[in-house]
C-alpha cells in the first residue's frame, strides 16, 4: 500500500457537509495535510501556490462552474505537478466523461455514493498507475520523443496490466512526431481485433494528417454518428472539411461543436474560419461569445478582442468596435506591448472614418511605446502591428519592428513575404490616395483656369503633377498655363527651364494631344525676362 | 393587478425532472454514505447498533443501483445511450468491489475473498459491469450465511464473473424465469425482497457485449457451487 500520509491533498465541493466529510475520510488514511475549497475559483487559487498530491473535486461546483474548468485551466496554466492525480466525483460518469478531451480528463472518475474503502482504494491505485506513467510523461514534456516511445515499449512487456495504455500513448506520440505509418499500424492492429473508439479516432488523425482528406471527412462523420458527444471528432471533421474547402460545412461543424462543448480556443477557430470566408456575422458572434466564456480564463487574449473590435468595424459599427478596445484595455495589463496594440487598433478604426484629430491622439499615445524591446515579440503580433502602423502612416515604426522580427526568424520565407505584401499593399494604397488627390487638384487647376485665376491655376496643376507624375495631361495642362503666363509677361530662367522640362516629359503624349505641338511652337516665341 | 387567467398552465418535462431528481437524489445518498460511514466509526461495539447501521447502509446502497437502473434503461430508451467500452484490468475491478463492500460486510462478520490472475485484462464497461456486480453482492449480503466470494476466469470465447455465497440459494422460479426463458425475462416481484428488476437490467447489459464474432454475453445462475448456496455467473465475450 502506497504511504499517503505525506500527501498535499485538496477537496474541492460545494456543500460544506460532504467537504467536511470527505476531509474525515482521508484523515483515516492517516494524511494530515488536506485542504478544502468551497468553489471553482478558491481551488484556483490555492493550487496556483501549492503543489497538491491528490486533488479530489466534485463535477458540479455551483455558480455555473465545473471541476472540469478547474481541471482544465490547472493544466493549461501548468499548475499541477508531474505525478499529480486529479480525481472528479461524479453523480454519472457518462456524460461528463464525453464532454472531456484526451488531454484534459481526470485520472480516475469517482461515483458517488461511495465510502472511505473505495475512495482509498481509488486514491492509491491511481497514485499506483500513475506513477508507471510519470516517466514517460516526463519525457514528453522535455520533447524527448524518442526516449518516450522507447519507454512505451519497454513498459509494455513489462507491465502487461497496462498494455494496451502504453500502445495508446506510443501511437498517439508516433502520431504527433509524424511518423504516421507506424502510428496507423498499431491503430489497424487493435482495430482488427476489435471496434476501438480510440484506434479509429487515432485512424482518422493518420489520414488527414497524410491529406487523406474525404477518407478523413467519412471516418469521422462516422464517428460522431455513432456518439454525438464525441468532441474531438468534430474538432477534426471541421479540419478535414476545410482542408477540402468545404468552409460552410466546416463552420456549421464547429458551430455545433462549440454549443456541445463552449471553449475558448474553439470559439476562436469558428472566429477565425468565419473571417476567412468573409462570414463577418458568424465571426462576430463567436467572438461575441468567446469574450464571455473567456473573461476569467487562462487562455484570454488579447488577439480576440482586436480581431473582434476589427471585425465589427469592417460591418460597419466602428463605434462597437471602439468599446471592445475599451473593454480590452480594462482586461488586460497595461504592458508596453498591450498599450502600443489597443492604441494602434483605435488609430486604425478612426483613420477610416476620416477623424483625422482622433487618429492623432492615438498615434501620439502609441508612440509613447516605441522605446519597447521588439525581442520577445510573437510573429502574429509584429505583423499586427506593422499592419497597423501601415495603416495610420507610421511607416519608419513598422520598419523597425519589421527588421526586429525577420533577423528573428532569418529562414522564415512566409514571414517575409507576408511582410512584403503588407508594405506593398500600404504603398498602394497610397499611391491611390495621392491619385485621389491629385484629380482634386487637376480639377481646382480647370476651375481656376476658366475663371481666369491663372497662377492658383498653375499652383494646383503642379500638385496634380507631383501627385502622380505619371499622368501627362496633367503635365501638359502645367506647361499650358505656364507657358500662357510667360506669354504674356515673359518668363524666368528657371520658369523657362520648368516649361521645357514639363515639355519634354509629356512628349509622348503629343500625339493624342494636339496641345503639346502648340505649346511648344508658343514656347519658342517666348521673351526671356529681365530680372 | 394582473390577470393570469390566459396563462398556460405550466408543464413539467420529465427530462429536465428525472435529470435533476437524479442528481438530488444522488447528493442525498452521497451524504447519507458519508454520514453512515462517520457514524460507524462511533459505534464498533454495540452489536444492534451495528446491525441497524448496516441495514442502513445496505439500503443506500439498493437505492442507488436501483436509480441508476432507472437512468440507463430511460438513456437506452432515448438513444441517449452508448455502451463505453475499454480495456480493464478484472483483477482491479473484482478488488475494488471488494474494497466498497468490506464495511458493510466486516460489520455483519461476513467474510469476502476474491479469486483471479493479476493479469487478467478484458474489453467491457467497467462502469456498467460494477453496477452488476455491485447489486449481485448486494443480493449475496442479504441470504449469505457467513461467506461471499467473487471470481474470475477465461475459457476459449467468454470472461466468466462469478459472485458466490453459502446461503440457502436461488428459489426455483428465479433459475427458470433467468436460464430458461431469458427472453422472457423482465422486472417481476420474486418476493418481498426480490424483483427481477436486477437480473433483468444485468442480462441487458451483458447481451450489449459483443465480440466481433457476434457472440453476446449472458448471466445464469445456479445453486451448489464452490460455497454451497447461490452462484451468479456474468459471461462476457473476449
Amino acid at each position: 500500500m502506497t504511504d499517503l500520509s505525506s500527501k498535499k491533498i485538496l477537496v474541492v465541493d460545494d456543500i460544506p457537509m460532504v467537504r467536511n466529510s470527505i476531509k474525515a475520510m482521508i484523515d483515516a488514511l492517516g494524511t494530515t495535510d488536506i485542504d478544502l475549497a468551497a468553489n471553482a475559483v478558491e481551488a484556483l487559487q490555492k493550487i496556483a501556490v501549492k503543489p497538491y498530491d491528490i486533488i479530489l473535486c466534485d463535477y458540479y461546483l455551483g455558480d455555473g462552474k465545473s471541476g472540469q474548468q478547474v481541471l482544465e485551466e490547472s493544466k493549461t496554466l501548468n499548475l499541477l505537478k508531474a505525478n499529480a492525480i486529479f480525481i472528479m466525483i461524479t453523480a454519472e460518469k457518462a456524460r461528463n466523461q464525453i464532454m472531456a478531451v484526451v488531454e484534459y480528463r481526470p485520472d480516475v472518475y469517482l461515483i458517488k455514493p461511495f465510502n472511505k474503502d473505495t475512495l482509498r482504494y481509488n486514491i492509491e491505485k491511481t497514485v499506483d498507475r500513475k506513477s508507471n506513467f510519470v516517466e514517460i510523461h516526463e519525457a514528453v514534456d522535455r520533447k524527448d520523443y524518442k526516449t518516450a516511445i522507447a519507454l512505451c515499449d519497454k513498459k509494455a512487456l513489462e507491465n502487461s496490466q497496462n498494455s494496451v495504455e502504453y500502445f495508446k500513448i506510443k501511437a498517439g506520440l508516433l502520431l504527433d512526431t509524424g511518423q504516421y505509418a507506424k502510428a496507423r499500424s498499431i491503430y489497424d492492429a487493435f482495430l482488427a481485433k476489435r471496434e476501438l473508439a480510440w484506434a479509429r479516432f487515432g485512424l482518422g488523425k493518420v489520414l488527414h494528417q497524410t491529406a487523406q482528406y474525404p477518407e478523413a471527412k467519412s471516418l469521422f462523420l462516422d464517428i460522431i454518428q455513432q456518439n454525438e458527444t464525441h468532441i474531438e471528432a468534430y474538432d477534426w471533421l471541421a479540419r478535414s472539411q476545410s482542408a477540402l474547402g468545404e468552409n460552410e460545412a466546416a463552420q456549421n461543424t464547429l458551430r455545433t461543436v462549440s454549443r456541445l462543448a463552449p471553449s475558448v480556443m474553439r470559439l476562436r477557430t469558428l472566429a477565425e474560419l468565419a473571417c476567412k470566408n468573409a462570414d463577418l456575422e458568424t465571426c462576430c458572434q463567436a467572438y461575441k461569445e468567446l469574450l464571455h466564456i473567456g473573461k476569467d480564463s487562462a487562455h484570454k487574449s488579447l488577439t480576440d478582442y482586436i480581431h473582434y473590435s476589427d471585425a465589427l468595424n469592417r460591418r460597419g459599427k466602428p463605434a462597437d468596435a471602439l468599446s471592445i478596445l475599451k473593454m480590452a484595455r480594462s482586461n488586460f495589463k497595461a504592458s508596453a506591448e498591450n498599450q502600443l496594440r489597443i492604441a494602434l487598433a483605435r488609430a486604425v478604426i478612426y483613420v477610416q472614418a476620416g477623424k483625422a484629430s482622433e487618429t492623432g491622439k492615438c498615434v501620439k499615445e502609441a508612440r509613447k511605446q516605441y522605446e519597447m524591446s521588439l525581442d520577445h515579440l510573437d510573429t502574429p503580433v509584429a505583423l499586427e502591428i506593422i499592419d497597423s502602423c501601415l495603416n495610420v502612416g507610421e511607416k519608419d515604426y513598422a520598419r523597425n519592428v519589421s527588421e526586429a522580427v525577420s533577423a528573428r526568424n532569418p529562414d522564415d520565407h512566409s514571414l517575409s513575404a507576408q511582410i512584403e505584401s503588407l508594405f506593398e499593399k500600404a504603398a498602394e494604397a497610397e499611391a491611390a490616395r495621392l491619385r485621389e488627390k491629385a484629380t482634386q487638384n487637376n480639377h481646382k487647376g480647370v476651375e481656376f483656369f476658366e475663371k481666369g485665376r491663372l497662377e492658383e491655376a498653375y499652383a494646383s496643376f503642379e500638385m496634380a503633377v507631383t501627385g502622380e507624375p505619371g499622368n501627362l495631361t496633367y503635365v501638359i495642362n502645367a506647361a499650358q498655363v505656364l507657358i500662357i503666363e510667360m506669354q504674356k509677361k515673359g518668363g524666368t530662367a528657371e520658369q523657362l527651364k520648368r516649361a521645357r522640362e514639363l515639355l519634354e516629359i509629356s512628349l509622348p503624349e503629343s500625339a493624342n494631344d494636339p496641345r503639346h505641338g502648340r505649346l511648344v511652337s508658343m514656347y519658342k516665341t517666348i521673351k526671356v525676362k529681365k530680372n | 393587478m394582473t390577470d393570469h387567467t390566459s396563462d398556460k398552465p405550466l408543464q413539467l418535462q420529465f427530462p429536465d425532472v428525472l435529470a435533476c431528481s437524479f442528481h438530488d437524489i444522488k447528493n442525498s445518498l452521497e451524504l447519507l454514505s458519508v454520514t453512515l460511514d462517520n457514524l460507524s466509526e462511533d459505534v464498533p461495539d454495540y452489536p444492534d447498533k451495528k446491525e441497524h447501521l448496516s441495514n442502513v447502509q445496505y439500503e443506500v446502497l439498493r437505492i442507488n443501483n436501483t436509480l441508476t437502473y432507472l437512468l440507463t434503461v430511460y438513456r437506452m430508451e432515448n438513444r441517449q445511450f452508448s455502451m463505453d467500452m475499454n480495456h480493464h484490468s478484472v483483477h482491479e475491478l473484482l478488488e475494488e468491489t471488494c474494497y466498497k463492500y468490506h464495511g458493510l460486510t466486516r460489520l455483519r462478520g461476513v467474510d469476502m475473498s476474491m479469486a483471479c490472475d493479476q493479469d487478467l485484462v478484458c474489453f467491457f464497461d467497467h462502469v456498467l459491469i460494477s453496477i452488476i456486480l455491485d447489486e449481485t453482492i448486494n443480493n449475496a449480503y442479504r441470504y449469505t450465511r457467513s461467506q461471499i466470494q467473487v471470481s474470475a476466469s477465461t475459457d476459449e470465447k467468454y470472461l466468466a464473473l462469478r459472485v458466490e455465497d453459502d446461503g440457502p440459494g436461488y428459489p426455483d422460479v428465479l433459475l427458470e424465469m433467468v436460464n430458461d426463458k431469458p427472453s422472457e425475462l423482465r422486472a417481476i416481484q420474486v418476493n418481498r425482497n426480490r424483483t427481477g428488476l436486477g437480473m433483468y437490467f444485468a442480462s441487458a447489459i451483458a447481451s450489449n457485449h459483443t465480440s466481433k464474432s457476434g457472440d453476446s454475453g449472458y448471466i445464469r445462475l445456479s445453486n451448489g457451487g464452490n460455497l454451497g448456496g447461490s452462484r451468479f455467473s456474468l459471461f462476457i465475450p473476449l
